[in-house]
């Protein structure tokens, strides 16, 4: 196997060495350090506030802010010539993770370290940084971004704000909206169009003449977090304010949510191994039939699946992490473009940013609506906690870019790769179509533990290029507009990515791991694989009845029925197993 | 000054412990590992006087297996200037007077003026290791402190007694003093202080093997686990009817 850094989308049609993906357990000493320090913070100071800041008491956030600052909570993105860590995305991630336990907190937290201040981070003349990082990285300002608008939203290059340059400034006018910390900002990076043309972004102070802030939003969840409109009425801003290059906005705009988008990630996850808390010690309370509901096996397959997902969520959010990480460790970071850099590599992986949105927040998903559901009629009430986690969990769906955009994103990237000649996708389609016409040979290795999942993964990329490769040669151009196609391709291929990282994962760590540990990931990678493999069989069959008919829809299908087989033996154990852990455990058990 | 605080990483308390038959300590596969509860109270006091005094030297130390390490760089991470790591895999056979011993070992020519331990540590529980240290260093100690202030020529501390009674003592250096829960407020450790206890000296000495232990444990085993206890609520005549109600369940009446 190659040892090569995977590159974006490579996943697809290339197999990894579970040596070469980056995993939890690989922790250092100083992002388990760093974990403590953030979680050790939720709970003693941030937790106490909790109700306060549902009831909008953004006084209190604000304070929570300039702590998490002065923990140097706020600083790890920003280079160290501003006075930031510059540390690298694992322990971003690992941080975002363990905020998200706090619900609306931690959506003004990451608006403010991730939309807030990255644009300035990545795109910032040295005059703009000096001038403003110190102040956001210490918590004393508080960032927001404006993108959407009334009139723009999934089409977010469509903006009709608009800036006109006057002498030694720019005049902006526009409406802004849903803008997170909105109501607490003092600093905002905002997108207009020079003359109506030129999609451009500015870095706006909430004191210049002309800003004013909307009132908040009500909303279904995350109830704490500020959401306003921004309305710029000629607002006066310095030439010298103007962030990245004229005309190249829409760069900013969609780099800052590739990070956005595998930072969402860590969040749910986090707000995952929260959520299920809760879960966790009603079931064991609550009596029913003379055993704790917990006793039941209904209720302990929900725990095994929703912690087997979560898995997979993990695994996928990590592994992604330390890929983009290992890339920018090649950089150097004194170069004057280091961070034109970066912007290329992410681009690169702008497929598994959005993979890990959709497939981690529609994990969250599944999972409150389970931790609502064993409350039984207590989740319905407002008193338990399963209530908030179930609205706060909503929105994840819809911003960083809606999961239909986000869907539409991953093949639309694939294929430009294949266009562009960075993906054979074409050469392994056709090689894939041909194996189809040959018996099959394939069967796992009989000495790897994981020798039946690793098969399941290779077969679910059998399936993504068949179907990929029929609808580029049924459709070609046309197929950008056949979204229903396109989904069920996104489908594959978020599933597929990650069952295999989950899979990794659980092959990396088995060799060192406990006998208790050795079955708790033998039996997680099994139901990932199950149920994804699954999953994604259903995707690529509707996509092929969608694209294809007659005979080659038949060898399709035939494709198909062969590459999902995969002998799930012991899958009922292995669900208990789950479920025994999560339950013994009082949480997430790894 | 020079000041030393000795540590001891212990598995995390809400584990599921588990005693292999014959064995006399847990498996310590699949536990989480952190501080000494009391310990980190130690830490917090050592690094507020070694910040009250500038020219002052901030040593921590611990005797135990390779994973301890961890938890000299998080206390390098509060504050402490370097690490010392008494390495024995088998630090757990070791009885309190031979982890003293092998600390006074180490520490005797260098001269500290104050050393802080924790009154105990959650795992063993003797609450031997610190006292024991000052006497193999023939110097003052004092346990279980609440309270404490540097003093011109020395220390003033405040013991915890029996009945909550309080104790005031003045002692001088130097001296060792062994800390109780709530003596501060242990801070955690900040980003940027994480990151700088990388390049902080930790310094590995190698233990033999214990000789000749004085105490030696015979066995282990986990509490025998008691039943659960049912509190009968309401008013005389509910509270009876229940109670006749469970007699007659357990069928322990007629
Ligand atoms: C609480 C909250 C906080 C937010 N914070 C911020 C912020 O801080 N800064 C900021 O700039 N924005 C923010 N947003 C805005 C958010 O990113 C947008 O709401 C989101 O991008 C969707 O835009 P829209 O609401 O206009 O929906 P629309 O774009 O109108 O979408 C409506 C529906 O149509 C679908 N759709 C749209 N276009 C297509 C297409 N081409 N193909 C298929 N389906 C399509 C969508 O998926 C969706 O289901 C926030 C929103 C909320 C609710």
């Amino acid at each position: 196997m190659e040892t090569k850094l995977l590159a974006g989308a490579e996943y697809l049609i290339r197999s990894s060495d579970p040596d070469s993906v980056f995993v939890p357990e690989d922790f250092t000493d100083e992002h388990k350090q760093i974990r403590d320090t953030t979680y050790d913070f939720v709970v003693a100071e941030v937790f106490p506030q909790l109700e306060a800041i549902d009831h909008q008491d953004f006084g209190k956030v604000k304070e929570l802010l300039a702590k998490a600052g002065e923990l140097g909570l706020l600083m790890t993105d920003t280079p160290e010539e501003y006075g930031g860590l510059d540390l690298d995305k694992v322990t971003s991630m690992v941080i975002a993770e363990n905020i998200a336990r706090t619900g609306s907190f931690s959506v003004s937290f990451t608006a403010h370290t991730g939309i807030g201040t990255l644009p300035l981070v990545y795109y910032g003349t040295a005059a703009q940084k000096e001038k403003y990082l110190g102040k956001l990285i210490t918590g004393e300002w508080v960032a927001a971004y404006c993108l959407t608008e009334p009139g723009s939203g999934s089409d977010a290059l469509d903006v009709a704000s608009t800036a006109t340059l006057e002498g030694d400034h720019y005049v902006l006018n526009g409406t802004k909206q849903f803008i997170t910390n909105g109501g607490i900002a003092d600093f905002f990076t905002v997108f207009v169009k020079i003359d109506k043309e030129q999609f451009t972004a500015f870095l706006v102070e909430r004191t210049f003449p002309g800003v004013t802030i909307g009132p908040e939003e009500k909303k279904l969840g995350i109830k704490g977090s500020s959401t306003t409109q921004v309305i710029l009425d000629n607002v006066k801003v310095p030439k010298d304010n103007l962030l990245g290059q004229i005309g190249k906005g829409h760069k900013i705009a969609f780099n800052i949510l590739n990070i956005g988008r595998m930072k969402l990630g860590a969040c749910v996850n986090g707000a995952a191994k929260q959520a299920i808390l809760p879960a966790i010690e009603y079931a064991k309370e609550r009596k029913q039939f003379g055993h704790p509901i917990a006793h039941f096996g209904a209720i302990q397959q929900k725990f095994a699946d929703s912690m087997a997902e979560l898995y997979a969520s993990e695994s996928l959010v990590y592994r992604l992490a330390g890929n983009l990480d290992q890339c920018f460790a090649g950089l150097d970071k004194k170069s004057p473009d280091h961070y034109a850099q970066q912007e290329a590599m992410l681009a690169d992986y702008s497929a598994e940013c959005a993979i890990a949105k959709v497939y981690c927040s529609e994990m969250l998903q599944r999972l409150v609506d389970e931790v609502l559901q064993i409350h039984g009629g207590y989740g319905f009430l407002q008193e338990y906690p399963a209530e908030r986690f179930y609205r706060d969990e909503r929105i994840n769906r819809i911003y960083e870019g809606t999961n239909e955009i986000n869907r539409l994103l991953v093949p639309g990237t694939i294929l430009k790769k294949a266009l562009k000649g960075q993906l054979p996708l074409q050469k392994k389609a056709l090689a894939a179509f041909e194996a189809l016409m040959s018996p099959s040979l394939e069967s796992p290795d009989p000495a790897d533990p994981f020798g039946p999942e690793k098969q399941a993964v290779e077969n679910a990329k059998q399936i993504f290029l068949i179907l990929a490769g029929a609808a580029v040669q049924k459709l070609m151009d046309r197929l950008q507009n056949e979204q229903e196609i396109l989904l069920c391709a996104a489908d594959v291929a978020i599933e597929l990515y990650a069952m295999e990282s989950a899979v990794l994962r659980a092959a990396k760590v088995y060799p060192k791991a406990s006998a208790a540990k050795k079955a708790l990931y033998k039996a997680l990678a099994q139901v990932v694989v199950f149920s994804s493999l699954e999953k994604l069989g259903t995707a690529a069959k509707q996509g092929a009845f969608y694209i294809e008919e007659g005979d080659t829809l038949n060898l399709i299908l035939g494709g198909i029925r062969r590459y999902t087989k995969y002998d799930a033996s012991g899958l009922l154990a292995a669900k208990r197993l789950i479920a025994k852990e999560t339950l013994e455990q009082g949480k997430y058990p790894l | 000054m020079k000041i030393l605080v000795c540590i001891k990483q212990v598995a995390d308390l809400e584990s599921r412990f588990v005693v292999p038959a014959g064995a006399t300590w847990f498996d310590e596969a699949d536990l989480s590992f952190r501080i000494n509860e009391y310990d980190e109270y130690a830490i917090e006091e050592a690094v507020r006087l070694k910040e009250s005094l500038p020219e002052s030297e901030l040593v921590v130390l611990t005797l135990g297996p390779p994973r301890a390490a961890e938890a000299l760089k998080k206390a390098l991470a509060m504050g402490a200037d370097r690490a010392i790591h008494l390495n024995d895999p088998k630090a757990q056979d070791r009885d309190s007077f031979s982890v003293a011993q092998a600390i006074a070992g180490a520490v005797k020519d260098q001269g500290f003026d104050l050393i802080f331990t924790g009154m105990q540590s959650q795992d063993r529980g003797s609450g031997q290791v610190g006292l024991l240290l000052s006497e193999l260093l023939g110097i003052n100690g004092v346990s279980c402190v609440v309270g404490f202030a540097k003093t011109e020529g020395g220390i003033q501390v405040e013991r915890e007694l029996d009945g909550g009674l309080r104790a005031e003592v003045a002692l001088g250096l130097p001296a060792l003093v062994t800390c109780q829960l709530g003596l501060n407020q242990p801070r955690y450790p900040t980003l940027p202080n994480i990151m700088k206890a990388k390049k902080k000296p930790l310094e590995t000495i190698e233990l033999g093997p214990q000789t000749a232990p004085r105490v030696k444990a015979q066995g282990l085993s986990l509490p025998p686990k008691r039943g659960a206890a049912e509190f009968i609520e309401g008013d005389n005549a509910t509270k009876v009817a229940k109670l006749v109600a469970i007699l007659k369940e357990k069928k322990l009446v007629g």
